[in-house]
């Protein structure tokens, strides 16, 4: 960026309005890429880090700090990393536990909530396994979920977004020494 | 505990203490602290009135510890809740309200946290930015420790039985605490006393039933088959309380539960209840004679002092324990002692190692109010190894926010 180091003053004189523009480019981004464009957050300097940039995890983050909005990810994209998640945990070839996705579940005092990914061990026990966002960790895809999570005995694992996106092994990993 | 206490000086100046004297009871765990290192056990212990107020010396928080705790005191309060509502199963649609109504596991986790802190407030070894780090680390922890709390609750936790409501007021505060029969049902953080034998002990998990007796002892941390001691100490305890179990009914299961499982112990017979009786008998006149030892005995080794919270005031220890700077790899941790020399800049002071030939050593603090005193020994605890990179011959230690260091009187 011309100007280098010197840019971060007339940020600082253009105010809020900057980071409102730069929330709507990121979360509407000309491309709309999946995660990371020259349209966007790319740029010569930032090659090395491309595949770190997240435009939808920087708008969440935007967003909260000019809104208080707490941060999301849209609920396709955490479908999209349960899928990946469940379909790693797959073909983990685990014995005496099968995995079953999207699967829906009766909790006493809750109802029915759809379990992103359902492990059931061969003794019949079973956890309930979901993506949170990296921004928030704890907090389950859905707000029936959630409540499962925390106001129930049922076993629930929220595994990070970002690390399924970025890890997938460690991410199974986690997983897999949850419902040992 | 009538018999005068003992005063000691330790190598700190103005640093004395008092010598603790003979517990009127033990437990698994203290006996276990005073057989590993009388020493330890007598400095952990012992009082240091013009350190502070309390009672022994001002302990460092430890993450596995306090979650532990935490872990503890969230499966009590719960399963009081419960009771105290005449809960008859886990599932029932109260307890969402009830985990609702308190703010989720993670809310309850949390108070849980903050609770176990608060008994660091006012800690003299403990700076505001060390406590915030811990509690940050056991935050990040906090899921992990929800769903082991849920997996103790889940093993039978539940239905907890009535218990006895305390009608102690205020002024019974001093007087032994009254214990009642544990009638059918399960009861958590049960505790068991054999006065007679001077031993006492808490059972996370105590379940009476027709057929069985159940022992179950809640671990947060690694596996180890010294947890099947634990147990079979307490069905000991249970067979000689007579108030917790006046018809004095054997325990028939011990279980000792982990995170993702549990373990069987095999419950002693009756005949081996007594071999241990003797044998904790004999270990407890042992540990009663070190508590009037007024130069109690060290025992240096790894599995002692890596944790061991005095070791600042053992000469035990570093006599033969840290390792000399020079075979000391770079980023390793380590305690070092030396003598200092001069002060290099406003955080960094040159000091020359006790060993033999001594070596220089530059030493890096993390602020500039580290103010050591120009020709004592120091004594340095939680320091890195560094490297000078415009000297690589030069030994460099860098001390961080949560190294201690003491000076020595002489």
């Amino acid at each position: 960026l011309a100007g280098g180091a010197g840019f971060t003053q007339q940020v600082s004189e253009l105010g809020r309005e900057i980071f409102e523009l730069a929330l709507a480019r990121l979360e509407d981004c000309p491309a709309d890429c999946e995660e990371s464009c020259y349209r966007c957050l790319r740029g010569f300097r930032n090659r090395f880090e491309h595949s770190h940039l997240d435009r939808h995890l920087a708008a969440s983050l935007l967003r909260y700090l000019l809104y208080g909005t707490l941060p999301t990810l849209g609920p396709q994209r955490l479908e999209r990393s349960a899928g990946k998640l469940f379909e790693d945990l797959a073909r983990s070839g685990v014995e005496d536990v099968t995995f079953k996705r999207n699967a829906s579940v009766n909790v006493e005092g809750i109802g029915t909530v759809v379990a992103p990914i359902l492990a059931t061990k061969a003794g019949g026990q079973r956890a309930i396994i979901g993506v949170h966002g990296p921004l928030t960790p704890d907090v389950a895809p859905t707000v029936e979920l959630h409540r499962v999570h925390q106001e129930t005995f049922e076993r629930v694992k929220l595994v990070d977004d970002l690390i399924v996106a970025r890890s997938l092994p460690s991410a199974s990993r986690e997983v897999l020494e949850f419902i040992r | 505990v009538t018999e005068a206490r003992v005063r000691f000086d330790t190598d700190v100046p103005g640093l004395w203490g008092l010598w603790p004297t003979m517990p009127e009871l033990w437990s698994y765990s203290s006996l276990r602290e005073i057989e590993a290192c009388p020493r330890r056990w007598m400095l952990s212990r012992a009082s240091y009135p013009d350190l502070w107020g309390r009672h022994g010396y001002p302990p460092l928080p430890v993450v596995a510890t306090v979650f532990g705790n935490v872990v503890h005191a969230v499966v009590e309060r719960i399963t009081k809740e419960l009771r105290k509502a005449g809960m008859t199963s886990p599932s029932a649609a109260y307890v969402v309200g009830l985990l609702g109504s308190l703010g989720g596991w993670k809310g309850i986790v949390l108070e849980s946290v903050d609770h176990c802190l608060e008994t660091f407030e006012g800690n003299p070894r403990i700076s505001p930015e060390r406590l915030g780090r811990v509690r940050d680390e056991l935050i990040r922890r906090a899921p992990e420790a929800a769903d082991q709390i849920k997996s103790f609750l889940g093993r039978g936790a539940l239905p907890a039985a009535a218990s006895y409501q305390s009608q102690r007021t205020p002024q019974d505060s001093d007087k032994p605490r009254p214990r009642y029969p544990a009638g059918p049902g399960t009861h958590t953080e049960r505790e068991v006393t054999s006065e007679e034998l001077r031993l006492t002990g808490r059972i996370d998990l105590l379940r009476i039933d027709d057929a069985d007796v159940t022992v179950t002892d809640f671990k947060t941390g690694a596996a180890d088959e010294d947890h099947d001691d634990q147990v079979r100490l307490y069905a000991l305890l249970l067979d000689l309380d007579r108030q917790t179990n006046p018809c004095r009914r054997p325990a028939t299961q011990l279980r000792v539960s982990y995170a993702g499982y549990e373990r069987a112990v095999k419950p002693p017979t009756a005949e081996e209840l007594r071999v241990l009786e003797t044998a904790t008998a004999a270990r407890i006149q042992s540990a009663d004679s070190i508590t009037k030892d007024p130069g109690p005995r060290a025992t240096p080794r790894e599995s002692n002092c890596q944790s061991c919270q005095v070791k600042h005031l053992c000469d035990a220890y570093w006599s033969v324990m840290p390792p000399a700077v020079t075979e000391v790899s770079t980023e390793m941790w380590f305690d070092f002692e030396g003598r200092v020399v001069s002060r290099n800049g406003s955080r960094s002071w040159f000091l020359t190692s006790l060993g033999t030939p001594p070596s220089e050593v530059l030493v890096r603090t993390w602020s500039s109010d580290v103010l050591f005193p120009v020709g004592q020994r120091v004594r340095l605890l939680g320091v890195r190894r560094s490297q000078d990179p415009e000297d690589e011959q030069r030994l460099v230690i860098s001390m961080v926010a949560t190294s201690e260091w003491f000076a020595l009187a002489r």
